[in-house]
């Protein structure tokens, strides 16, 4: 079976006010002395046995260091590690894009970008903190002449956002898009939003669930469909690497705060910049309990409209917990569908999924 | 030591109006105790204590005091507790006194308990000496405060002190010797002893503690207790100074503790006469009552796993005090708990302050009650404490609720909200007073079921803590009652059912269905919540059905984290109490306690 890698570039040209990640500046001096790094991490080579089908590259925003350090990361991986014809995804920020960068990413192996534009309407982005100085109108022709796999994110659910507002967004996702996620905003704690977030005017529950249908619906007759619960996909445009974190598949992580799960064992990097600049790579390593990896199994499986594969479960853990497992869903019932084997949400369940999943845990 | 020269007195003091300050400087100026010593002395109280009005319960104390004519005399301190649910007590330990000595702060004037513990007193045939204490306070009114005592008790000469500076706390000592008098206890008679108060040691037994009244009593006599019937042989007595301090005898008219190696503290009620076995006295002293339970809640803990724990805990707390009473009970909605009487609303609180604070048992408690008579159609009668055994109505002819004469002291500024206020508890004046020209005495008939619930919050917060409260059983009342059932999701939750006064129901139903709408989270449908009175629902609410509790992202860096979340919502379900489908959070069962009247 294959497992994704995924590489951790911690740089942004400035904070966004929704952001959790952790990231520095990109014109930092750290820069260069971390790739340094995180080539060295690649190179000591770990689960060398394992074959790779996707690499991943985000973080930050690595599109906003020079293209060449993307080249070098590429290059070590192929000279170190079993790549079967990867999907290769890199994430852009719409700002830092230039012809020529697209073209080395391209020539270095990168077949899929991930566009964060967020949203179409500068007041949307200014909600977020966020401002363009990019018209994304004549970026489309460049990066389609180089890329055709080519997906974007977008954000609902933000502060005095309308339908109508969410309905022109979603007309401005260009034709020939493959792959869409559509994140409603969550407020997380740290963040500028959420400090300002007594007075945001964020839309209600019953709003939010209106803008998913819609949602749904536009990138549905456009033949963009979902597969899981904020990922769109035209058919076999599916995300090859997240769909290894949604089925629970083996993944690497490479660079600062990178996390790593190979059967059941969860590494976890250091966040802090000195600590890895030091080749302090690791800050904690254990395994996960059986319970743990069902848990974490039936958190991630069911959030694909596909749902969890129960063979490929049975095949994984013990008779019992599988039996138990299949009591605490059949409790649940109303919330499920059950179709060939698999056990999926339906949309109201998708809705409710943390309610419905924290029922379901060991 | 001689009965003509002991003298046996208590103090009656409002909550910081200086009795312990007071009883420290005469055990200071006796010399029982010195002043290095003194500081170790500070009781512990529950903050509760503090809040709610009660004065610190002082160890009693026996002191030797040679007066200014050159006399060497016996002081019995006996303190009394001091708060209105334990009424009967105080009474008790004033029976053990011949005298009694009024403290009053001369900025603050005479308090509602310090009113009743007076009448108490000379209920007693006790001699009240008064003294203003706080004379040296800026604050101090002492003309003012003078003439409040005098309008109470009459043309009398009236100390002025100020126990922490000490200033004329020497005349105290003389007046207790001159004014109070010696007990006239008949020496050769067989043994009376009243029991004022007990508490258990876990190596002794039970201590009881008593005035002997007549003849004496000493170590190795075998006793016996004229109310309970139970004999024992005396082990240990002695004295408090106020440590325990063993001696071999207890004379007549003097006070003390004896131990006998008694397990079980129901043996030994207060107000009960010792008398020495097989040379009993032909009766017992007077005045003995058997303690009754008023008010009654149902005891559960949140976790059914926490059972055993509070069962334990109700039984360590029995020992020190006989009055608490439980019996197991079960509730449909919350399991098995404990059905527990009380002799009144402080008590309880007391009661669940301490399994919380001291047995750390997560309790829920439902809606506190009275005893109330029911009448059948078929002329049988029935009392129940418990809504869960209230009769359908067709079958009820008339219904009797307990009531209570209440004495508010209070600013007369605030006359006209506190009467509001009692109004609302469906209370009946009976008198109004002015006992200055600014405070004001009012007399009600209150029924007890209505004072149960956030009155004496609500009678503090409208007097901006000025009024005090006390109240004393008056009888029964025929009353036009109800039951009112909550019901959730369609079923009725026993817990949360209450007997209230029929035009109150409809606002109190209405008030309790919208709090646990607050109180109860949404889940993943849709609840209805209810009151109703038998079948007709006088109230009702709808907790709308979650629709959307969903995370956007989940990629491999964060599933730990995610999945730490889930867990914790996980938990957070399994504090919830779950009826029928429903889970409902604690604060939801106390929110059951808030519900004001209209």
């Amino acid at each position: 079976m294959s497992s994704g890698i995924y590489i951790h570039i911690p740089f942004c040209s400035r904070k966004c006010d929704y952001c959790d990640f952790f990231s520095f500046k990109a014109s930092s001096s750290y820069v260069d002395k971390y790739i340094d790094a995180l080539l060295d991490e690649i190179n000591s080579g770990k689960h060398q046995a394992l074959s790779f089908d996707s690499i991943y590259i985000g973080g930050g925003t690595p599109s906003c260091i020079d293209a060449s350090y993307i080249n070098r990361i590429l290059s070590r991986l192929y000279a170190r590690y079993n790549l079967n014809s990867p999907e290769i995804t890199i994430e852009l920020n719409p700002e830092t894009i230039t012809c020529e960068k697209l073209q080395i990413y391209k020539e270095s192996g990168v077949n899929r970008i991930s566009l964060g534009v967020q949203s179409f309407a500068s007041k949307n982005l200014e909600a977020l903190g966020r401002h363009r100085m990019v018209d994304l109108n004549s970026l489309w022709p460049v990066i389609f002449s180089i890329f055709t796999n080519v997906s974007i994110d977008l954000m609902y659910g933000i502060p005095k956002q309308t339908l109508q507002n969410l309905r022109e967004d979603l007309r401005s996702i260009p034709e020939n898009i493959k792959h869409v996620s559509c994140y409603c905003l969550s407020i997380e704690p740290g963040t500028q939003l959420y400090k300002k977030s007594c007075n945001l005017n964020l839309p209600n529950d019953d709003l939010l669930l209106s803008m998913q249908e819609t949602i749904i619906n536009f990138l549905g007759i456009k033949d963009i469909y979902r597969y899981e619960i904020s990922n769109y996909a035209r058919p076999s445009f599916e995300s090859r690497h997240n769909l290894h974190y949604w089925q629970y598949d083996n993944y690497l992580g490479f660079g600062a705060g990178a996390v790593s799960t190979i059967s059941g064992e969860r590494m976890e990097n250091t966040k802090s910049m000195l600590k890895y600049l030091s080749r302090n790579y690791v800050e904690s390593a254990y395994s996960l309990s059986e319970n743990e990896q069902i848990n974490e199994y039936v958190m991630l499986a069911l959030r694909l409209i596909k749902g969890l594969d129960l063979s490929a479960f049975q095949r994984r853990f013990s008779k019992e917990k599988v039996n138990e497992l299949l009591q605490r869903i059949s409790d649940n019932n109303k919330f499920f569908y059950l179709k060939d084997n698999f056990a999926a949400l339906n949309s109201q369940g998708l809705n409710l999924s943390n309610t419905i999943v924290s029922n379901l845990f060991l | 030591m001689e009965q003509k020269y002991i003298r046996n007195f208590s103090i009656i003091a409002h909550i910081d109006h200086g009795k312990s300050t007071l009883a420290d400087r005469l055990l200071e100026i006796t010399k029982t105790i010195s002043k290095r010593e003194m500081k170790e002395q500070m009781l512990d109280t529950l903050d509760l204590e503090q809040e709610r009005g009660i004065t610190i319960k002082l160890q009693p104390a026996r002191m030797i005091y040679i007066a200014n004519n050159g006399i060497t005399y016996q002081l019995n301190l006996i303190d009394t507790p001091g708060h209105v649910d334990f009424t009967y007590e105080v009474s008790r330990s004033l029976a053990a006194c011949e005298g009694a000595l009024l403290v009053v702060d001369a900025a603050q004037g005479i308090e509602a308990q310090t009113m009743a513990n007076i009448y108490l007193a000379i209920e007693n045939n006790l001699t009240i000496v008064p003294l203003l204490n706080k004379i040296d306070l800026p604050s101090a009114n002492i003309p003012v405060v003078k003439e409040e005592i005098i309008k109470i008790l009459g043309e009398h000469e009236i100390l002025e002190v100020s126990a922490k500076t000490g200033i004329n706390v020497d005349s105290v000592l003389e007046a207790i010797v001159h004014e109070i008098p010696a007990p006239t206890g008949k020496e050769t008679e067989p043994l009376r002893a009243l029991i004022f108060d007990s508490f258990y040691d876990a190596y002794r037994g039970v201590v009881v503690m008593i005035r002997v009244v007549d003849g004496s009593v000493s170590v190795g006599q075998k006793i016996k207790f004229m109310q309970s019937d139970k004999e024992y042989e005396i082990t240990e007595i002695g004295y408090f100074n106020p440590k325990q301090v063993k001696t071999n005898k207890l004379e007549t008219g003097e006070v003390g503790y004896f131990a006998g190696n008694i397990r079980n503290i129901v043996d030994v009620k207060i107000g009960d006469t010792v008398t020495e076995f097989q040379k009993e006295a032909s009766t017992p002293l007077s005045g003995y009552k058997e303690p009754n339970a008023m008010v009654f809640s149902g005891l559960y803990p949140v976790s059914t796993e926490e059972f055993p724990l509070l069962r334990e805990a109700l039984g360590k707390l029995k020992l020190n005090d006989s009055s608490l009473k439980y019996e197991p009970e079960s509730s449909k909605a919350l399991g098995f708990g404990f059905r527990c009487g009380f002799l009144g609303l402080l008590h309880l609180e007391i009661v669940k302050e301490r399994l919380t604070r001291e047995y750390n048992v997560n309790l829920i408690a439902t809606s506190p009650g009275v005893i109330y008579k029911i009448c059948l159609s078929n002329a049988d009668m029935l009392t129940i404490d418990n809504p869960a055994d209230f009769p359908d109505r067709e079958k009820i002819d008339y219904i009797e609720e307990p009531v209570v004469k209440a004495t508010i002291l209070l600013p007369h500024e605030f006359v006209g909200a506190i009467m509001e206020l009692c109004n609302k508890r469906r209370g009946k004046m009976l008198n109004m007073e002015y006992l200055t020209e600014t405070r004001v005495l009012l007399f009600y008939q209150l029924p007890l079921n209505e004072i149960l619930v956030d009155f004496f919050n609500q009678l503090k917060a409208l007097s901006k803590g000025y009024a005090s409260l006390d109240y004393e059983f008056s009888g029964y009342q025929v009353s036009d009652l109800v039951k009112v059932d909550i019901l959730l999701n369609h079923e009725t939750v026993d817990a949360f059912s209450f007997i209230t006064h029929k035009d109150n129901a409809y606002f109190k139903g209405r008030e309790l269905v919208s709090k646990l709408r607050e109180f109860i989270p949404r889940q993943m449908f849709e609840i209805p919540i209810q009151a109703s009175i038998g079948s007709k629902v006088i109230a009702r609410e709808t907790i709308s059905a979650m629709r959307k509790n969903v995370l956007a992202k989940c990629y491999g860096g964060d599933i730990s984290r995610k999945r730490k979340l889930l867990e914790k919502q996980k938990e957070g379900k399994k504090k919830m109490k779950s009826i029928g489908s429903v889970e409902i959070p604690n604060e939801a069962f106390l929110s059951i306690l808030k519900i004001d009247s209209e």
